[in-house]
């Protein structure tokens, strides 16, 4: 179940996905240098290294379940059975360091409070800007075939790209940045954030998974999904 | 992230159910076992400032300006024109937002 594969054909179904995978591993690269200059190493794992796991579950089993497909990447690796390009689990992490430091910039200087709600505030901007540059880029990578949706998807679509899929961004984004924010800010050690930010992963995936199954639920109910 | 996933992980409970009642139960242990004396960081927002021309530009702003200039770029490879247009519009969302507040700081 668990494995690691090299594709030996590069490209294929696809247009412009080289373009993508620079583009894209620039820009990990980038916050990963920068996150290390500003906040030290254990610091950026905190801020990478639960979202590259968890990205990696629920691609992995979002391909696994047959919905969408990642074809003519080069590295992929599998923890449930579906294949999930590198670079895709990557540049996750780099989406949640980019939303969760984009929505701090507007809500600290309107919100001055360090609680609950500030965090709440945060995670939901990052996640509403996850979503407005997925209205983007989700259209124009299935039309490139970087990655392909299921034709036999029934419900409420934007350019082939189902509704659900921007729920899903939302969401993954909202309760990681929620959670991240949360034991940054606690005031144990720094070996011990790190720590709580791998096993916290169980309760926020858990409640991704509830919240995702309900909001699936409603919007099948309601005919959108 | 999609329907399917929750059916694929229901499917997959006694995988999924194990590790995570172990991963709960170590959290707990850790948060709670831990000594609570590290110290809270501010958030220096002014750090995040770089000065290129006279203009002091937001790094993130800059990051998520070049996304969105590679993704238009594409798009117009792709001769993908009015979906880009639209996405592109909601993408600049963003930045109008992080701008405008910035501005109304320095202002007030």
């Amino acid at each position: 179940m668990i494995y690691i594969q090299i594709n030996q054909n590069f490209g294929e179904q696809t247009q412009h996905l080289l373009l993508f995978i620079i583009a894209a591993s620039i820009v990990w690269l980038a916050l990963v240098l920068y996150s290390y200059k500003k906040y030290g190493m254990k610091k950026t794992a905190i801020f990478f290294l639960p979202m590259i796991i968890v990205s990696l579950i629920i691609e992995s089993a979002g391909v696994a379940s047959g919905r969408y497909f990642y074809p003519g990447y080069i590295l992929y690796l599998s923890v449930v059975g579906g294949g999930v390009p590198l670079i895709i689990i990557l540049a996750w992490s780099a989406n949640l360091f980019l939303f969760l430091n984009m929505g701090k910039h507007i809500v600290l200087r309107l919100y001055n409070k360090k609680n609950l709600l500030q965090i709440f505030f945060i995670s939901s901007l990052a996640g509403f800007f996850a979503v407005c540059l997925d209205l983007l880029q989700d259209p124009l990578a299935h039309h490139n075939n970087w990655w392909i949706w299921e034709k036999s998807l029934t419900g409420v679509r934007f350019y082939e790209v189902p509704l659900l899929n921007f729920v899903g961004w939302f969401l993954l984004i909202f309760f990681m940045s929620f959670s991240t924010i949360l034991i940054e800010r606690s005031r144990l050690s720094e070996n011990r954030k790190l720590l709580l930010s791998i096993s916290s992963l169980s309760i926020t995936g858990a409640i991704i998974f509830i919240v995702q199954a309900l909001v699936s639920r409603l919007l099948q109910i309601t005919g959108l999904s | 992230m999609e329907n399917n996933i929750v059916s694929f992980i229901i499917e997959n409970i006694f995988l999924f159910l194990p590790v995570g009642i172990a991963g709960i139960i170590v959290t707990i242990y850790l948060y709670y076992t831990g000594k609570k004396d590290g110290k809270i960081i501010k958030d220096n927002l002014e750090a995040d400032y770089i000065t290129f021309l006279k203009y002091k530009i937001n790094i993130f702003v800059l990051v998520y300006l070049f996304i969105f200039t590679i993704m238009i770029v594409i798009g117009i490879l792709s001769s993908f024109y009015i979906p880009i247009i639209v996405g592109a519009i909601f993408a600049l969302i963003p930045v109008i937002l992080i701008a405008g507040f910035k501005n109304n700081k320095e202002k007030g």
